[in-house]
């Protein structure tokens, strides 16, 4: 067999059988499955690595918020709509990318109030966080 | 003749020492990589270029291609396959920088492991990119030349 071959194909092997070694064993594998961005969802990730300035809006109840919540963010959700949002003017700047979240994946919190902050102050620059308080949790453990 | 022996022995010295240092470079890379896959899947996903499926196989495969083949240049076995390997996986690299810097995507290049929050810098990487390409065929035509000898 041509050394050239069978050289690359030992490579090949090796880096295939330590793939699957790391697929079965490490840690922190992501499990297979295709993140489906919804309209006007953001990753983590790409937030974080957006180079905005980003304003984060909780939209979670009062007494989660109070338990823990995304360094800087603020409370903006629809039990206390009129009140909140006064405080929200109050930090908002049409510069800033507003992300807005709430639970999980699953809670629509942060759909709603998001359709609410675009139609009522036209905000634009407006996403929701894919996976919501619950992404931002697994993510500050790893 | 002593002059030109010490020439031909510090040339040699250094494609050595480029050979071992481009074999640390990649071991480094992969392994940044490899620590976490999640996140350099993450990065493969922002380039948006590769179907799900090819980057998830892809997130875990190529820091393991890099490792291997950065070993197989320090250990010097089977080296010259590796470096077309490499070769090949750089020049994938940089075609890949190209056309998101030409689609203004603001990838994370996942290179060296998790990235710093500043913006992509395009010309950095691929200067980066191409520095690495170029030592990469240099270390290939010289050993092409020694084995042809």
């Amino acid at each position: 067999m041509n050394p050239f071959i069978k050289e690359s194909g030992l490579i090949c092997l090796i880096a295939l059988f330590l793939s699957l070694l790391t697929w079965s064993f490490h840690p922190g594998a992501p499990d297979y499955h295709k993140v489906e961005l919804e309209d006007g969802e953001i990753l983590l990730t790409t937030a974080l690595q957006s180079t905005d300035l980003v304003l984060w809006v909780d939209a979670r109840s009062k007494e989660n918020f109070e338990l823990d919540h995304i360094p800087g963010a603020i409370l903006l959700n629809e039990d206390d709509w009129e009140y909140l949002l006064a405080e929200f003017m109050e930090k908002w700047d049409p510069d800033l990318k507003v992300i807005v979240y709430c639970d999980s994946r699953l809670c629509r919190a942060s759909k709603n109030v998001a359709q609410r902050l675009q139609d009522e102050l036209q905000i634009n620059n407006i996403y929701t966080l894919h996976g919501g308080w619950e992404t931002w949790t697994i993510e500050q453990k790893r | 003749m002593g002059n030109m022996d010490h020439r031909a022995k510090t040339i040699k010295i250094l494609f050595i020492v480029l050979q071992i240092g481009m074999g640390g470079l990649f071991i480094i890379a992969g392994t940044l990589k490899i620590l976490d896959p999640s996140n350099f899947l993450n990065a493969i996903e922002t380039f948006q270029l590769l179907p799900y499926p090819l980057a998830y196989i892809s997130a875990y495969l190529l820091p393991w291609m890099e490792i291997v083949c950065g070993l197989a240049l320090i250990l010097n076995k089977g080296q010259q396959i590796a470096l077309i390997i490499l070769t090949a996986l750089i020049a994938v690299f940089i075609i890949a920088l190209a056309l998101s810097w030409g689609r203004g995507l603001d990838i994370v290049c996942g290179c060296f492991g998790k990235p710093g929050s500043l913006k992509t810098n395009y010309p950095l990487l691929l200067t980066r990119n191409f520095a690495i390409l170029a030592a990469l065929i240099l270390i290939l035509i010289r050993n092409k030349k020694i084995v042809s000898r």
